[in-house]
């Protein structure tokens, strides 16, 4: 017995009707599910806490301006701006390496946040130490050195080397990373403009738009020869779905246009089947050059008679 | 010891440097 599932005529997502179409290209496939290739966000709370950490000294700052002390505030106030400055590097360079691990193709990041946020929190300490504590500036230098240690050893470096370009061209998967990464771009422009909707049941059909495209990513990903067909998918699609999705989010905040919606509706189920479309075809491809494969070296066999 | 431990405490380290020095600025400037 197939499990029933929950839900009542005025439930956010309503049951389909039996037998209307389908967002899924039409062929009979279920969905796809909303969260596929998307992750939950990894929270690390030792890096949340460098944003509290220097508060003290936020106070110490504003209580040196109290007693007319103003190399005292200037490094606490400083090493302060610094360690925040810190923080937000480390919580940048944290979002940038759960990027580079979602993904099987990626470059390393052009600014190495982490180890700059490493450097500057030590900075900040050994300023706050000499001129806010009243520290020898030696002092000051090793407690800073030690905080930069413990920072790179605590929180790690960033992801340095290139991932997934092994035994690749390296110049067509470079480009291949640098595709998706404009696409990803073009992606999370399209889910920012289905917010502002406010129609739960068109940015549930958005979002699942955006796990297709993020399907046909990855078989690019995993296949850089795709990338030259994908290109336009990549490019012109994505970024008309975008603005598409832009427009009508403004014009249907204001005026609720039933018209523009079913026109809106039309369009997102075009996109759909192209989409789904778009991946079998890349897909297939990789298909008949396995079949093409297959092909040669049984002939070849055939041809040496290893072969019966 | 295993990574992910040794990792943490360094964190802790870390925020207990940048904690303990606001607090001793603090303490020096009252």
């Amino acid at each position: 017995m197939a499990a029933e599932r929950f839900g009542g005529p005025y439930s956010p997502d309503p049951r389909p009707e039996p037998g209307a179409g389908q967002a899924d290209g039409g062929d009979g496939a279920p969905p796809l599910p909303r969260f596929r290739n998307r992750r939950a966000t990894r929270v690390n709370i030792l890096a949340r806490l460098t944003f509290f950490a220097p508060l003290p000294l936020l106070l110490a700052g504003l209580g040196e301006i109290g007693q007319g002390d103003a190399m005292g505030m200037l490094g606490e106030l400083g090493g302060f701006a610094l360690l925040i400055l810190a923080a937000w590097l480390l919580s940048e360079g944290l979002k940038a390496e759960d990027a580079y691990d979602a993904r099987k193709v990626a470059r390393p990041p052009a600014f190495p946040r982490k180890i700059v946020a490493g450097v500057v929190a030590g900075i900040g300490v050994a300023l706050a130490c000499s001129l806010g504590a009243g520290l020898p500036i030696p002092a000051g230098i090793v407690f800073g050195a030690v905080a930069t240690a413990a920072h790179l050893l605590g929180f790690g470096l960033d992801p340095m080397r290139k991932k997934g370009l092994e035994g690749v061209d390296e110049f067509q998967s470079d480009r291949v990373a640098r595709a998706i990464e404009g696409a990803e771009a073009l992606v999370a422009g399209l889910l920012d403009a289905s917010q502002r909707i406010g129609d739960r049941g068109l940015e549930a059909r958005v979002e699942r738009l955006a796990a297709q495209a993020r399907e046909v990513f990855r078989v690019v990903e995993d296949d850089p020869r795709d990338l030259p067909r994908a290109r336009k998918f990549l490019t012109v699609y994505l970024m008309g779905a975008r603005d598409a999705t832009a427009k009508f989010a403004d014009l249907y905040s204001r005026n609720r246009d039933t018209g523009a919606r079913t026109e809106y509706e039309a369009l997102l189920g075009d996109l759909e089947t192209s989409f789904s479309q778009h991946r079998k075809e890349l897909l297939l491809d990789d298909r008949s050059d396995l079949d093409v494969e297959i092909e040669v070296l049984r002939e070849r066999l055939n041809r040496e008679g290893l072969k019966a | 010891m295993s990574g992910p431990a040794l990792k943490g405490i360094a964190a802790f380290v870390f925020l207990a440097i940048v904690f303990l020095t606001g607090l001793s600025a603090f303490g020096a400037g009252l």
